[in-house]
């Protein structure tokens, strides 16, 4: 005799959520028992690997500390010492102006002189300046070229040389824009002394005291 | 995880932000406090002069030089360290064949930079022969920061801008001494015996 169909829902085979089913319920019993049941692994002792004798495993956090203080030290010591080695050779160079070189035609070049401009005289009456600015930069010029004697150039050509290969970072268009420079510089600091001497001279007279010696009381 | 991350994130941007505004802010006071003095209303004047002296030399390439002066030598040793605490030298000087070459206009806009409470005159000369030379000094406590020159003769026109911490007694003394020779611009008088 068959037993009659009954309209069971299919939710609770799939997710247990709908009616449970007697039968059902009686095979998840039965078969539940034979379910996986986790557990951890568990190695026969004949089985297990022999412990591999790694001394320095237990030191490794040590090691890696000690590396690293080690590599930060090594690190300093090089900066150091690479510092200590562009300071030494910081270039001194030697007294180029005799050298008509580079200085002197960057000086000709900071001074522009039209050439369709009579020089005759062309400052008479002035009396700040006793002498026209061409006349001093002239005079400059002479005082420059005709300060030193070939061997002294000489020597100082040779120096220049060691110290262009010495100081590499300064080699080439950096030095004679250093040198460019220097010149600009000589000249500035002239101009501006030469004007500083004579605004203080015309503003004590040649009597007393120094202005200039007062300076930080200004403020 | 999410919410550490974005604090974190956030406080970054508040940081940048806060450093942001610090070196805006000491961009703006720097500029404030700049000895520098603009000369490019005079370049017109390079037109009319019969000769022109025109150096401009910055931070860098003041550092630049100061690398090639021998410290063995006396003379360049002092120069040395008289341009060790300069930041810039600015100069320009016109000469003209006739006089009326230049405007006082002219002379005023270098004068309008120097009014105001950063410059003090410390020398002041006019007079109709000899024109004018004023040395304008910038200070903040007893540092010097900036030094200005402005001589206005007939035919002539120079003014020297001097940034930094310049030492006057040692660029006065520069004048005719360790190879610089005297330039003869105001000759002494000779002893009478």
């Amino acid at each position: 005799m068959k037993k009659p169909m009954r309209n069971v829902s299919d939710d609770y085979l799939w997710d247990q959520s709908g009616e449970p089913d007697p039968e059902i319920q009686e095979l998840e019993q039965l078969l539940g028992t034979l379910r996986c049941q986790p557990r951890p692994l568990e190695i026969p002792a004949a089985l297990q690997p022999s412990r591999p004798r790694f001394v320095l495993r237990d030191f490794k956090p040590r090691l890696a500390i000690a590396a690293a203080i080690a590599l930060v030290v090594l690190g300093a010591g090089l900066w150091l010492g690479l510092a200590r080695r562009e300071r030494r050779d910081t270039p001194e160079l030697v007294k180029t102006a005799a050298k008509p070189s580079a200085s002197d035609d960057s000086r000709q070049a900071a001074v522009i002189v039209p050439e369709d401009v009579s020089h005759e005289n062309p400052n008479a009456g002035n009396e700040v300046l006793k002498e026209p600015v061409s006349v001093l930069v002239e005079r400059v010029n002479r005082t420059r070229r005709n300060r030193p004697n070939p061997t002294t150039v000489a020597a100082n050509a040779n120096r220049q040389r060691e110290i262009e290969l010495k100081t590499p970072e300064l080699a080439g268009n950096e030095l004679k824009e250093a040198q460019a420079g220097k010149a600009h510089l000589m000249l500035a600091l002239r101009v501006a002394s030469a004007k500083l001497n004579l605004a203080i001279k015309k503003a004590q007279g040649s009597t007393s005291g120094n202005l200039i010696h007062n300076q930080h009381k200004v403020g | 995880m999410k919410s550490l991350y974005q604090t974190s994130v956030n406080s970054l941007l508040k940081l940048a932000a806060f450093a942001t505004l610090v070196v805006l802010g000491a961009g703006v006071t720097a500029t404030a406090q700049t000895a520098r003095i603009q000369l490019s209303s005079l370049d017109h004047l390079a037109a009319k002069a019969t000769q022109t002296v025109d150096v401009d030399l910055d931070e860098s390439i003041m550092k630049l030089t100061s690398k090639i002066f021998n410290k063995n030598d006396d003379d360049e040793a002092r120069v040395k360290q008289l341009v060790s605490g300069l930041k810039g030298i600015y100069v320009r000087v016109f000469e003209f064949e006739k006089e009326g070459d230049y405007s006082v206009a002219d002379l005023e806009s270098i004068r309008s930079q120097l009014r105001g409470t950063a410059w003090s005159k410390i020398v002041n000369v006019k007079s109709k022969k000899e024109g004018a030379l004023e040395v304008y000094l910038m200070t903040q406590g007893s540092e010097v920061l900036g030094l200005a020159v402005l001589a206005a003769g007939a035919k002539e026109i120079a003014v020297v801008n001097i940034l930094g911490n310049i030492d006057l007694d040692k660029l006065s003394d520069l004048e005719g001494t360790f190879g610089v020779p005297d330039l003869g611009i105001e000759k002494k008088p000779k002893r009478k015996n």
